[in-house]
């Protein structure tokens, strides 16, 4: 029987979890990634206090530091930690991803070294997947490792990191077999950010600061311990990493929060707009609760373990392009006020203009919408 | 959370399914063409059996679902025939009817000699004063005339019913539209290939399965919600399902003409029998733009609820702008 209402454990954990951001976030705080490093250390904080409220690893095993909560705990946190402008910096993936896959392919020893450092929520981490020559076809990537005396050297080049700059870590795709081996010549390593043979140099981007970057590996040296996994079997990983991604960031939770914050934030300038736009505000509310269930059609069938990975796609498809539609609703409402106030006293405004910014990429990061609806297409070809 | 219908309605779907399958199918849209007044005696003959009529959608959640089941599978034959209306009745009447406010007075299923209540899309009720023929031409061959008095001032009982159960039957008719466009797609060659290997196809029906995924978890959640909420939420949950149908059946059956090519504007294909006879739905009582201007007023006066709840009155705007 159909059952939409939410368990009592994650209405408290929204309760919680919508307390703790009230106390220690600021109003209008836009994320850890803008050009004031006070931002950054916001994030650190608040990633701290939510580990030590064991609320960090959430849905860890208890044994690495987490509180084994389900799926549905997940989801909310998940909602909760985007509509309020991701307080938890870039250290999210450490957490959905990162964490997980060396629990699943790592050595006791990379266990015990990462696991509890991430659980109480005191590292960065950076995803070096991307490539010059690597996007979309990620298995084309070029960036090297040699083995040498006790470990491997790293030479080429990343691009599109993010967070490069503000990382201690890096779970890092490296050749390791002849570049025709695609596939089947890739390993990971997770590399210290901190030495001589790598260089972040940032790229000036539309979405904000910290966002992209390049990431130049020279001699790069990573020790034996953190290979994760074996010699040419990264994609094996990489494949597991992706499985872990694919409900990927609840974009439809912010815009929620966008779009319901809308009326009262216009104050008497609501009155002021047209019909039509108006018409388009509620339709919008419509479309992002239809993205939302979809998302949670995509965490009942991983529930059940019987999620079809084109399902997910096509609420990823759905996801995507909601965060654009809705970008282009906001900034319609707010008018010139979209263009940038610089004034703190409009927080709205400037989280419209911030959300505009960032939806643009939307369709392009964590794989494009043309990848999604490959992935989806594919289905539909009889055999 | 749940969002799997119980196993009853899951199986009474099938059941209706399987007993308008028998009788032709999407046959039957073309039977009804010819001869209208039959499907009265003829869905008679193939539900009544099936105890449809005694099912009590108000009663408990259980038989909601059934009636929901039943009318996308309904609709996943294009069953010309207002199960919908009939199965969202209020008591002491036959059926209900959605009645335009503007335009031409026309309702889709009008002809049928039932006892009608009436309402708009906004809830309030009406009174049919004169129940006219039937149009007749190609994207009307099931809609009739109508003479209607609306009172704003008195709320119909089960409009947020109706309006979602219909919801339910085209939602039914766009997942087999979006089957048949992937099966022909499937067989259809050109340039040596099925067409459904140009990527070009395949993102087209991408779109689709989007959209139609969408509907198919919005239309599941909105019935749990007319299930568990006051009228206020119902109604205004019940019109944002409308118009996510709406827009749905505008992807799914604009690239089911495309994909099908010439083959889909002939009555032999059943794409073309879906895009016809679904346009009453789609265009009445009011159209999609309509819908849309209606469910903004509802939310501002009602309030919406999401993860950030807006409150009744919240969003409340003073006049019409432009
Ligand atoms: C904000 C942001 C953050 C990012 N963060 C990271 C990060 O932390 N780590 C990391 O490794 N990477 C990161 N990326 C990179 C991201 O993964 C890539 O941008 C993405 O995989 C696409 O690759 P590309 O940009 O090279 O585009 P390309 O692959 O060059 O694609 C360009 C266009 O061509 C289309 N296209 C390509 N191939 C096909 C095909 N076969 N059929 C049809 N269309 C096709 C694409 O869909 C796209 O529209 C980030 C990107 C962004 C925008």
């Amino acid at each position: 029987m159909l059952d939409f209402a939410e368990d009592e454990k994650t209405v408290q954990l929204r309760k919680q979890l919508r307390g703790l951001i009230a106390e220690s976030i600021p109003k209008d705080y836009l994320g850890a990634f803008t050009d004031d490093p006070n931002d950054h250390e916001i994030a650190k904080e608040f990633c701290r206090l939510l580990g030590e409220n064991r609320l960090f690893a959430l849905t860890w095993p208890t044994e690495w530091g987490g509180s084994a909560a389900g799926p549905w705990e997940q989801t909310a946190l998940r909602e909760e930690m985007w509509a309020f402008h991701e307080p938890r910096g870039p250290q999210y993936m450490g957490l959905n991803w990162i964490g997980p896959v060396i629990m699943r392919y790592g050595t006791r020893d990379q266990q015990e070294r990462f696991l509890p450092p991430i659980a109480r929520g005191e590292v960065d981490w950076c995803q070096g997947f991307s490539e010059p020559e690597a996007g979309s076809d990620l298995p084309a990537l070029r960036t090297r490792a040699t083995k040498v005396d006790g470990g491997w050297r790293i030479d080429g080049q990343k691009v599109w990191t993010s967070y490069a700059g503000m990382a201690s870590w890096c779970f890092l795709l490296a050749r390791t077999g002849t570049q025709e081996s695609r596939k089947d010549g890739i390993s990971v390593f997770l590399i210290e950010m901190d030495q001589p043979g790598i260089e972040v140099r940032p790229i000036p981007a539309m979405i904000g600061p910290h966002h992209i970057n390049e990431v130049y590996f020279e001699g790069a040296f990573v020790k034996d311990d953190n290979l994760l996994g074996d010699v040419n079997e990264g994609w094996k990983i990489i494949n597991e990493v992706l499985a872990l991604e694919r409900i990927g960031i609840a974009r439809y939770a912010r815009c929620e929060r966008l779009l319901a914050d809308a009326p009262a934030a216009m104050g008497e300038l609501w009155q002021e707009l047209p019909d039509s736009l108006v018409q388009r505000w509620a339709t919008a509310l419509m479309a992002s609760r239809r993205t939302k269930l979809m998302a949670y059609s995509v965490v009942a069938a991983q529930e059940q373990g019987k999620l079809d990975p084109a399902d997910a796609s096509a609420y990823r498809i759905a996801g995507t392009l909601l965060d654009q539609e809705v970008a282009e609703v906001l900034m319609d409402i707010v008018g010139g006020w979209g263009l940038g106030t610089g004034d703190h006293a409009e927080t709205f405004m400037r989280a419209v203009e911030d959300h505009w910014r960032y939806a643009q990429a939307a369709t392009v990061s964590s794989g494009t919408v043309e990848m999604n609806r490959i992935a989806l297409g594919r289905r539909m070809v009889a055999k | 959370m749940n969002n799997t219908v119980s196993e009853e309605a899951t199986e009474l779907g099938q059941a209706v399914g399987e007993a308008i399958d028998a009788a032709g199918g999407v046959d039957l849209a073309r039977e009804f063409e010819r001869d209208p007044a039959a499907r009265g005696d003829v869905v008679e003959g193939l539900l009544g059996p099936l105890g449809i009529w005694e099912i009590a959608p108000r009663e408990d959640q259980v038989q909601l679902e059934a009636a929901a089941e039943a009318c996308r599978a309904a609709g996943g034959r294009l069953l010309m025939y207002p199960i919908a209306e009939r199965l969202a009745r209020p008591d002491g009447k036959d059926a209900i009817l959605l009645v335009p406010t503007t335009g031409r007075r026309v309702a889709v299923h009008a002809d049928l000699d039932l006892n009608w209540a009436a309402a708009t899309l906004r809830g309030d009720a009406a009174r049919l004063t004169r129940r006219g023929p039937l149009i007749g031409e190609k994207l009307a061959k099931f809609v009739a005339e109508i003479d209607t008095e609306i009172d704003e001032d008195l709320p119909q009982e089960n409009v947020e019913l109706v309006i979602t159960l219909q919801s339910w039957w085209l939602l039914g008719v766009l997942e087999r539209a979006l089957a048949d466009t992937v099966l022909y797609t499937n067989e259809r060659q050109q340039f040596g290939r099925r067409i459904i290997t140009f990527q070009g196809t395949q993102f087209r029906l991408s779109d689709v399965v989007v959209a139609v995924q969408g509907l198919s978890e919005l239309a599941k959640y909105t019935l749990w919600s007319i299930a568990h909420h006051g009228r206020s939420t119902a109604l205004v949950d019940a019109v944002a399902l409308r118009v996510s149908a709406l827009q749905a059946a505008d992807t799914v059956l604009r690239a089911g003409h495309q994909l099908h090519g010439a083959m889909g504007f002939a009555d032999e294909t059943n794409i073309s029998q879906y895009s016809r006879h679904s346009q009453g739905y789609r265009r009445l009582p009011e159209g999609e733009t309509r819908s849309e201007l209606i469910l903004a007023e509802l939310i501002s006066r009602n309030g919406w609820t999401s993860l950030f709840p807006i409150a009744a009155g919240a969003a409340r705007r003073d006049a019409v702008r432009v």
